[in-house]
């Protein structure tokens, strides 16, 4: 998942309306596709033609206006609950993550430095969060947090330390009925076949990719680094990785939506460009779900400020691979880009679409801390024509 | 044989219950509410995960478990363009056609035409559908029998509910009422309310739904064999806590471990009472004491301490939620949780502490417990967050629809809500004043009705409240929780407390007390409440009583006779330290304190007095966002990143080799080997080296050069070694 915290103009790059009035249209000019009659932003040089790849939803919608509770609702597909921990909804990648479980040694949720808001496992408790990798992917010595020892302990005395551990931890694991001391043994045995596997030290190891793919990743960008650092992840069999894709300005443009986007969008294109080429070539998008978008679009109206504010009622989100069909541009927009005009897309619907594609049962239901019974999905329905 | 015998008879006998109700209604017409809502609720319909809903299933909506009869029947009734039920043609009603398979349900069969269900939906349809009389008797409790019942091997009983209506009438709703298990391995429940049990060790319950009202029965299959007197022989009860623990070993045929040993039980009344682990000095001091009385004395000292007040005021402040949300309310929060540990520290009675919050009135300058209101800023968070932290109770889904799992309903939930109706003069963002609002009410969300205040528990006949012109009502909620006959307070407070040192309250989890969630053994908790109201709800005294109990002082070393007990309390339960706690601790050790950019005058983590303080490491290790009064928010369930923190952070090893450190203090201390042994030893596990350890270790250091990393390895070994990391 290609996050773009903040919300993206869908009007500048996926869904132009070159004939709407100058308070609409912006100030970018559009370019012809792959996909004949479609055309995209002039700041998508490479995506543009790779449409043919993707499936462009422009119709997309959900009620929250606000970035907290949009986020919560197109993360977890449910709408906050009064900011109650005991019923805060898990995210897709928990939830995926808890279902498909760990693959070749590594945790099935996966977020590339942070978990993104609201990307945490909620009622599911935090042995569903993400695994965390923290650091900085573009900086030569990126590694993990916590992955292996600390600077300076050499490897002949984590063996030590290893050897102690096993002589001086003897409590019983049976003392304990709530499994708490059985489930910190076993995080202990995970922890130490990642800090020991040459694999799983290699998963996480940029430096082990080329320096012309480094490159095409842009070696400057934590984003592209980050998407990169995601391949490798998936290619092992990391089940959900989560990346936040942000670049020189925040995607939040409230002011000078015009700078902003002409600053962030061509490295988006770069970026996600990127990916799709390179899961491509090595034959993994066919088995590789991409998703791309952020919690909503933004005002088609220009403000005063020549900025676009919090838009939920009609954006663009892009699939690509893992069974979704290519070339397709489903749902449009009215003239203004405002609401949806044909085919609307609901949020949960994108999330169905996810789960089924993931082999994830959605209508499954888990207990809450309340105790009250939740479906992983309670609205939605994947989007039959793309699959 | 026998069984099949059995299940032939009472097969009969519901026949034959049943045919008395159709029999009699075919003369009387039949009652929507008293009737016809039951067998939804029954059947399934109107269950959260069908038509009970929000969102309704199809375009069909039901109120959940059918708590709002009249709107059921408008959906029923006046929906669907009339289609749902038909008086002209019965059984071309869609009702009965989705039911019985006559068309395509998303919920499938429910029943057939030839059955009881179906027959008595016709009928009402039959009559045109009657809502029925206005006055109707309504039922108002259940009454089950067996409430309790013993069972050995695998048995079939029978399950008899009686319904007392308002008139004080009564109807045997046996076949009518729902039955769920709780515990689906160890019992089965059919839909006519036979149980079957599987031979699984435990006690498991029947929750029944009959309408909106719901009940338990429950069920206990002892652990093993009777178990002979001398099991018991080295337990010697010393309070009424012992008497009762004991007598439901006894009902369960289980048996307690031993008593612990000295520095266990003085580490874990340490972590218990002061969140703190005692020092060398306190260890080897215990340890050479040898006054038999020794426990209680500790006991009686460590809650003097200051410690103590420190410890609890971290815990009441996660629960009454003192959190600054914006930096600039620090000066709030930092004063209310200073009232907190005042407050402790003098152990206020806990009646009055309780109720200098929920009647705070004047200037939060003189008052700074008004604090709490800022975070309870509106009536339904105030009424969900007393009822939590004060009554052990989770009211919210009542704010929309009857609890689907306790006999309080939406309006119980609002009638509460009243109490509050005249807090006035609330600011926007903070809360610096309150006064008498003379003109506030609360209205039915539904009725539009305004509502009198009234205390939750109309089961036990809680009164309503009078407004009085220029009193606060909130003066009579707190009235109305100290009155020795409340059901839930002192009950919610001795729960928590229990479950704090014995690590799982009687009810499990602390705040969710409801019937359908028992106390594991009621005689325990009713007499705890009893002795902390004639104690004049004394706080020290009840955490003292607890803790000198013999069960408080088992060894958490599961014995033969006890693997399989996790409520009753047979052995010690061991819990991973909290996250302050463990910050502390670990600082502790190592000698190095940890810094906070955002609260650099504070010391220790224990002592921060919000949600802040800015660490990954409390973070990761589950800290509480005090969003609600939940002590669920604060996680203890270990997880991959914090394993992985304990083995590698940079963090730790900067406290291993700080310079001003305790690893870098005994390397040049000039100690012998076996010295620094014991010093790492007590500072972590709070007690001496066994002698293998001691071996082990001393050779460790013999042979190496420098023996710093060496005492490094071994304090980062014991950190993270289980006996560390949980409180046992």
């Amino acid at each position: 998942m290609l996050w773009q915290p903040g919300g993206p103009s869908h009007l500048d790059m996926w869904d132009m309306k070159p004939d709407a009035p100058v308070e609409y249209r912006g100030e970018f000019t559009s370019i012809p596709s792959d996909i004949p009659g479609y055309r995209v932003s002039e700041l998508m040089p490479k995506l543009s033609q790779m449409c043919n790849k993707l499936a462009i939803l422009r119709s997309v919608h959900h009620m929250m206006n606000e970035h907290s509770q949009a986020t919560h609702t197109v993360l977890t597909g449910y709408a906050p609950v009064k900011g109650d921990p005991v019923q805060e909804a898990p995210s897709v990648g928990s939830i995926v993550g808890k279902e498909l479980g760990w693959r070749a040694g590594l945790p099935g949720y996966i977020a590339v430095q942070q978990a993104l808001e609201h990307g945490r496992s909620g009622y599911l408790g935090v042995a569903n969060d993400p695994f965390e990798t923290f650091g900085y992917p573009t900086s030569p010595s990126f590694r993990v947090r916590n992955l292996k020892a600390a600077d300076g302990i050499k490897d002949e005395r984590v063996t030590t330390r290893k050897k102690m551990l096993e002589k001086f931890d003897t409590v019983r694991r049976d003392a304990d009925a709530s499994g708490a001391i059985g489930a910190m043994d076993e995080f202990r045995r995970q922890a130490f076949e990642l800090a020991t596997s040459p694999q799983i030290q290699e998963a996480f190891d940029l430096n082990k990719e080329s320096d012309k793919t480094r490159e095409r990743f842009d070696k400057k960008s934590g984003s592209g680094q980050g998407a990169l650092l995601a391949r490798r992840l998936v290619e092992r069999g990391a089940r959900f990785v989560t990346v936040s894709m942000t670049f020189a300005k925040p995607w939040d443009s409230h002011q000078d939506n015009f700078t902003a986007h002409r600053q962030n969008v061509p490295g988006y294109d770069y970026t996600a460009s990127a990916l799709l080429e390179d899961l491509a070539n090595r034959g993994l998008l066919e088995s590789t779900l991409v998703i791309i978008g952020g919690e909503f679009g933004r005002t088609p109206r220009i403000n005063d400020k020549a900025g676009r504010d919090h838009w939920a009622s009609c954006y663009t989100t892009v699939l690509a691979g893992g069974g979704v069909k290519p070339g397709i541009i489903l749902g449009s927009s009215d003239a203004l880009a405002e609401l949806p005009k044909d085919r609307p897309i609901f949020h949960q619907d994108i999330m169905a679409t996810m789960y089924h594609l993931l082999g994830v049962d959605y209508t499954k239901s888990y207990l809450n801390e309340a105790g009250r019974p939740v479906q992983v999905l309670n609205y939605g329905k994947p989007i039959e024509e793309i699959l | 044989m026998h069984r099949m015998f059995l299940r032939s008879v009472l097969a009969l006998l519901v026949g034959v219950a049943l045919g008395t109700l159709a029999g009699t209604s075919k003369a009387a017409p039949l009652d929507f509410t008293n009737d016809v809502v039951p067998l939804l609720s029954k059947q399934g319909c109107n269950s959260g995960a069908c038509h009970g809903k929000a969102i309704g299933q199809n375009g069909f909506k039901l109120s959940l478990f059918g708590f709002d009869p009249a709107f059921d029947y408008a959906a029923l009734v006046h929906e669907g363009r009339g289609r749902r039920v038909s008086a002209a043609a019965p059984d071309d009603s869609l009702i009965l056609l989705k039911a019985a398979g006559g068309m395509a349900h998303g919920g499938g069969l429910r029943f057939g035409t030839d059955s009881e269900p179906y027959k008595l939906l016709k009928q009402w349809i039959e009559q045109g559908a009657p809502w029925g009389e206005e006055n109707a008797p309504r039922a108002v409790r259940l009454e089950v029998s067996p409430a309790e019942q013993n069972v050995e091997g695998k048995a079939e009983i029978p399950l008899k509910i009686i319904a007392h209506y308002s008139d004080s009438s009564t109807r045997d709703v046996t076949a009518t009422a729902r039955y769920d298990s709780q515990q689906p391995m160890m019992l089965e429940v059919t839909s006519s309310g036979l149980v079957r049990t599987s031979g699984q060790l435990g006690e498991g319950d029947i929750m029944i739904r009959y309408g909106d009202l719901v009940a338990v029965s429950r069920f206990t299959h002892s652990f093993g064999p009777e178990l002979p007197n001398e099991a018991y022989a080295s337990f010697q009860p010393k309070t009424f806590l012992d008497e009762l623990v004991l007598a439901k070993w006894k009902k369960l045929h289980i048996a307690p471990s031993p008593a612990c040993s000295d520095n266990e039980f003085l580490r874990r009344a340490c972590l218990d009472v002061m969140g703190t682990l005692p020092t060398p000095q306190e260890v080897r001091d215990f340890l050479a004491n040898t006054a038999p009385d020794k426990r209680d004395k500790l006991v009686e000292q460590i809650l003097e301490r200051p410690e103590y007040a420190d410890y609890w005021a971290h815990r009441f402040a996660e629960i009454l939620r003192v959190k600054t949300g914006d930096a600039s309310f620090k000066d709030h929060t930092v004063k209310f949780h200073g009232w907190i540990r005042q407050s402790l520290a003098e152990n206020k009675p806990y009646d009055q502490f309780v109720r200098q919050i929920i009647t705070v009135t004047g200037k939060r300058a003189d008052n700074p417990q008004m604090d709490w209101y800022r975070q309870a800023i509106s009536n339904q968070v105030r009424v969900e967050d007393s009822a939590q932290a004060f009554l052990g109770l989770r009211v919210s889904c009542a704010s929309c629809h009857n609890h689907p799992f306790e006999n309080i309903s939406q309006t119980d939930y609002w009638r509460f809500a009243a109490f509050f109706a005249r807090v006035g003069s609330v600011t926007y963002g903070s809360v610096d004043e309150i006064k008498l609002d003379e003109n506030g009410m609360v209205k039915h969300p539904r009725t539009d009705q305004p509502l009198k205040p009234r205390g939750i528990g109309a089961a036990y006949g809680t009164p309503e409240v009078e407004y009085v012109k220029g009193e606060d009502p909130r003066l009579k909620l707190a009235d109305w929780m100290a009155a020795p006959d409340n059901p839930y307070f002192a009950r919610a407070i001795c729960n928590r407390v229990l479950g704090h040192y014995l690590d799982v309250g009687l009810i499990d989890p602390v705040d969710d007390m409801r019937a359908t969630n028992p106390a594991s053994n009621p005689e325990l908790l009713d007499r705890l409440a009893k002795d902390f109201i004639e104690h004049k709800f004394n706080l020290k005294h009840l955490m003292k009583l607890v803790m000198t109990s013999r069960v408080y002082g088992l060894s958490s070393d599961p014995a033969d006779a006890n693997k399989l007990d996790t409520r009753n309390y047979a052995r010690h339960y061991p819990r991973r330290l909290s996250p302050h706690v463990l910050m502390d601790a670990i600082d502790g050790a190592t000698g190095v304190p940890t810094k906070f950019d955002d609260y650099p005058e504070i010391k220790r983590a224990l002592l921060l007095p919000n949600e802040k303080g800015r660490s990954d490491f409390l973070d990761m290790f589950g800290r509480s966002s005090r969003d609600t009064p939940c002590e669920c928010e604060t996680r203890l369930a270990p997880n991959l990143s914090q394993v992985l923190y304990l083995l590698h952070a940079e963090e730790i090893q900067r406290k291993l080799v700080d310079k001003d450190g305790n690893c870098t203090k005994l390397a040049k201390s000039g100690k012998s080997s076996d010295e620094i042994v014991d010093e790492i030893f007590l500072r972590t596990f709070s007690r001496l080296p066994r002698p293998e350890e001691q071996a082990e270790a001393v050779s460790l250091l013999d042979t190496a050069m420098d023996k710093q990393p060496v005492i490094e390895d071994l304090l980062w070994t014991l950190m993270n070694s289980k006996e560390f990391l949980f409180s046992r």
